[in-house]
């Protein structure tokens, strides 16, 4: 990845969890950034997923900060679902590399 | 481009495309709304910090946090000091207050379906939120400062409501509380009361004597045979004893319905322990007060601990979120608890009448009706009529009907009263305000700093009258002949009491050496109708057992206080287990029960003799009653009390076909059953059988409490009935001398926010026997109020 791509990226990924953090269409739209600016669709995939956690870790430092963090671990469905919902939508979102003319480049 | 370019990219959109809208317009839609990470409104409502300052318009106050979410709130001017409770409340504890006030309203079922129509036919029948209306009305013409402040108060509930994101519970539900009232704080006062007095033993003992015949009396006494009432000695009241005017040949009601009642009545377990030991048997020479009521455990706790400051005065203890002002703590001249005094303050008619009228005496009364529709979550609305006659509400299930009398139907003065407890500046103050305490019936003790110390039974006491002379109320009357009248009751309305117990005549002792109260027996002879039965003197009669120990000895410590709330003698124990021991081979049922013959009798987590000794008794009380009451075509909860089991030999009961033929033959039973119970459960220490579970209302394991072994049993003084969650709800032992150390604790947190480090955090010292200091450091987060007059 060129220089220019990272700073993209960078500004992609910033600008969904902005998004993120006040609807949950930011945890797909980053997906749909970052599979964009993937080189490949093994990339692609592995940047929505990439998102997903990176999206879910800024969650814990949320938790963390509002002492919320022990209770969160035995939270069950929530926990689950907290952790699903980033990982499924920036996955499902990187599929957007697929929009791409050059997507079936390996 | 060529057409699979073309058909891969219209794919990915549609995909793409389908997930978003799926997102919005799917039911996946709640759950991303409530669960995503970082926008999810759950998470948002855990995460949202309170603002650090909020205008007020009625003056300056502080609200700051200790460590375990206590608030510390001070303020000059005392509507600025509740309207900063109310935030407190608003914020810590909304979704507890809305469910309490949904229940006595009879709108669950708007949020929980079906499962709760039951539940609000009962209560929109009884009608609480009239009687509320009523109090709020009454107390607005009585008394304008506590209504002021009662108004002051519910401003900060709704500031908070409105300032802040809902609790997570609101959000799991997908519903909105509507602006809090005084009156939703008076129908939560009602809640407790309700649990306290409402009873239904009248109707349950009038199902059961023609079903029992011979055996009734064995089974339910009157009467428990002890020595050991609160106020011994002879000490009493006058009056004029009671006549029975009994004179049914059949039970007005059926068991079904008489049931049906009873299970909105409290569940088993609620009780309390209290005492207070004046100066002369201390070892400070102060007074020494303690109190833990027994209430139902829940996550989060019954109880909010506030500590409120008004410049000139203080006041540290807990109340029922909802409620603004301390009801049990101290403050700076005295110190005071209650328990539940066990008095008959409800009764039942029946009637002869129509769907549209009833007799009554020489007349034909219309009934007052309304039509009331519950909304119900997910089915159809259901129409309720509501329908009141002279006495009160007609509670009618199935076509059986009865009418209600309860003192908690009128307007009461409980609300000035507590206000003023808070504020009384001694024991002559303490007293007058005990006298506005209208409802509930509770045994009260109060120390203050000068040394004195009280005993009173508290709440209006109806006499009943029948035909101009007084009757017992421990039966069901016939409205319609006006018998068991009360006079000077107005339901929904002011009553002026005229016809009620006066308060000299109640029981209770000023400057006693000491007191012990644990539901029992009050007074050998009150001179009049006071309760149709008591909770049995397990607990009362341990009590006295150790304090007039203690007495003769060096002077009683606030430790000596702690041991004795954490005290694990079973007194049910020590009457059943020589009897087994004599019926049946212990040693032979091996471990644990082989512990039994040099057992102490407490119930201790890691004691053998205390896991034999409760398996035993369950499959014993199975044993004894399980077929001769099916047979009667009665369930458990008509079962007797632990009292009659533990202590029931000869009786025409074991002459049935259905019974055991003897108590020794029942115990040689509940024996193998006990020890096969036990090896199929597994349990391996007296602490896993009694482990603390407690639940949240809402079901959701991540809500609940993690599970915890205790001691105690529902008989000792260190109370938990494992069974129905009920037990220790709050203990407090507070010294009147200035150099002791008043200690306390929760079975729970203090935060109602599940995802809180203190929604749970006293909840390991208070099942292992531990206090936290009543005096706090108040250094987390605050919030200041003002600049909005």
């Amino acid at each position: 990845m060129d220089r220019r791509r990272g700073v993209v990226a960078l500004v992609a990924v910033t600008a969904s969890l902005a998004f993120a953090w006040v609807h949950w269409l930011g945890l797909l739209v980053g997906g749909v950034a970052v599979g964009l600016l993937a080189s490949s669709w093994p990339r692609a995939l592995a940047a929505g997923l990439g998102f997903g956690a990176l999206a879910w870790l800024a969650f814990l430092g949320v938790l963390w900060r509002a002492s919320r963090l022990a209770a969160y671990w035995d939270a069950g469905l929530l926990l689950y679902a907290s952790v699903g919902i980033p990982l499924a939508l920036g996955l499902v979102g990187a599929l957007a590399h697929g929009l791409k003319s050059d997507a079936s480049t390996a | 481009m060529d057409d699979v370019d073309t058909a891969r990219r219209g794919l990915i959109a549609t995909v793409l495309g389908g997930v978003a809208a799926g997102g919005f317009l799917t039911p996946a839609s709640t759950y991303l709304d409530q669960f995503a990470p970082l926008s999810g409104s759950v998470w948002a409502s855990t995460t949202d910090d309170p603002p650090s300052r909020v205008d007020s318009e009625y003056g300056e106050a502080t609200l700051q946090y200790d460590g375990h979410r206590v608030p510390r709130v001070a303020a000059d001017d005392e509507a600025a000091l509740y309207h900063a409770v109310g935030y407190a409340h608003g914020t810590d504890r909304l979704f507890g207050m809305d469910l309490q006030r949904r229940l006595m309203r009879g709108q669950l079922s708007a949020v929980v379906g079906e499962a709760a129509l039951d539940s609000d036919r009962f209560r929109v029948q009884m009608d609480f939120a009239r009687a509320a209306d009523a109090n709020w009305t009454a107390m607005q013409d009585r008394d304008t400062e506590v209504a002021g402040l009662l108004e002051a108060y519910t401003d900060g509930v709704n500031a908070a409501r409105e300032d802040q994101a809902l609790p997570p519970e609101f959000e799991l539900l997908g519903y909105e509380p509507a602006p809090w009232t005084p009156a939703d704080t008076l129908i939560l006062q009602l809640q407790i009361s309700w649990t306290l007095t409402g009873s239904f033993e009248s109707l349950r003992r009038s199902v059961l004597e023609p079903k029992l015949e011979d055996s009734f009396d064995d089974l339910f006494p009157r009467r428990y045979d002890h020595d050991s009432p609160i106020l011994r000695d002879g000490v009493g009241t006058t009056g004029e004893r009671a006549s029975s005017s009994e004179s049914r040949d059949s039970p007005p009601v059926s068991s079904e319905f008489a049931g049906w009642l009873s299970g909105f009545e409290s569940p088993p377990g609620i009780g309390s322990n209290s005492w207070v030991v004046s100066g002369e048997y201390t070892a400070s020479g102060d007074p020494l007060l303690a109190n833990d009521p027994h209430l139902s455990l829940l996550a989060p706790p019954v109880w909010y601990q506030q500590h409120l400051d008004w410049g000139d005065g203080w006041v540290r203890g807990v109340t029922f979120p909802g409620v603004p002002f301390v009801i049990i703590g101290e403050n700076h001249a005295g110190a005071w608890g209650f328990t539940n005094a066990g008095v008959d303050v409800l009764d039942c008619y029946t009637y002869d009448g129509d769907d549209t009228g009833y007799e009554y005496g020489d007349e034909r009364r219309e009934y007052e009706t309304e039509e009331h529709t519950i909304e119900v979550d997910g089915a159809d609305d259901v129409t309720v009529t509501k329908r009141k006659t002279v006495h009160g509400p007609v509670v009618e299930r199935e076509g059986e009907e009865v009418g209600v009398a309860w003192t908690g139907f009128s307007a009461t003065a409980t609300t000035d009263a507590v206000h003023a407890m808070a504020h009384s500046e001694g024991i002559e103050d303490f007293r007058e305000a005990t006298r506005d305490f209208d409802l509930p019936t509770q045994c009260v003790v109060y120390a203050d700093r000068d040394g004195n110390t009280y005993h009173k039974v508290t709440g209006r006491i109806p006499f009943r009258y029948t035909d101009g002379e007084r009757v017992p109320g421990w039966q069901v009357f016939d409205g319609s002949a006006r018998e068991g009248e009360w006079q000077g009751y107005t339901p929904y309305g002011e009553s002026t009491w005229d016809g009620f117990v006066p308060f000299e005549e109640k029981p209770g002792a000023v400057n006693p050496d000491y007191v012990g109260t644990a539901n029992q027996r009050i007074v050998d002879d009150p001179g009049y109708y006071l309760a149709e039965s008591y909770s049995p003197p397990f607990r009362g009669e341990r009590l006295y057992e150790v304090l007039d120990n203690w007495a003769g000895e060096d002077g009683m410590t606030p430790e000596d206080m702690r041991d004795l709330q954490r005290d694990t003698v079973d007194t049910r124990a020590r009457r059943l287990v020589p009897r087994l021991l004599d019926a049946a081979d212990v040693e032979a049922t091996g471990s644990p029960f082989d512990a039994l013959p040099d057992w102490d009798y407490r119930m201790d987590r890691d004691s053998d003799g205390a896991l034999a000794f409760a398996v035993f008794l369950d499959a014993y009380r199975e044993t004894l009653y399980d077929d001769g009451f099916t047979d009667a075509g009665l369930g458990e909860d008509y079962w007797p009390g632990d009292w009659v089991t533990v202590t029931l030999g000869d009786s025409a009961w074991f002459d049935r076909d259905e019974t055991p033929a003897s108590a020794t033959e029942a115990m040689q039973t509940a024996l193998e059953t006990a020890a096969d119970r036990l090896a199929d459960e597994g349990w391996e220490s007296y602490g896993e059988y009694n482990a603390v579970s407690l639940e949240h209302p809402f079901g959701q394991s991540f809500l609940n409490y993690p599970e915890l072994p205790t001691d105690g049993s529902p008989a000792t003084l260190n109370n938990y009935r494992r069974d129905s969650d009920a037990g220790s709800s709050w203990r407090m032992v507070v010294p009147m001398s200035e150099d002791g150390e008043a200690t306390v604790v929760l079975p729970g947190g203090n935060d109602g926010d599940p995802f809180s480090e203190q929604y749970d955090d006293q909840l390991r010292a208070w099942a292992d026997g531990q206090y936290y200091a009543f005096d706090r450091e108040f250094a987390g987060p605050s919030i200041e109020f003002g600049g909005d007059e």
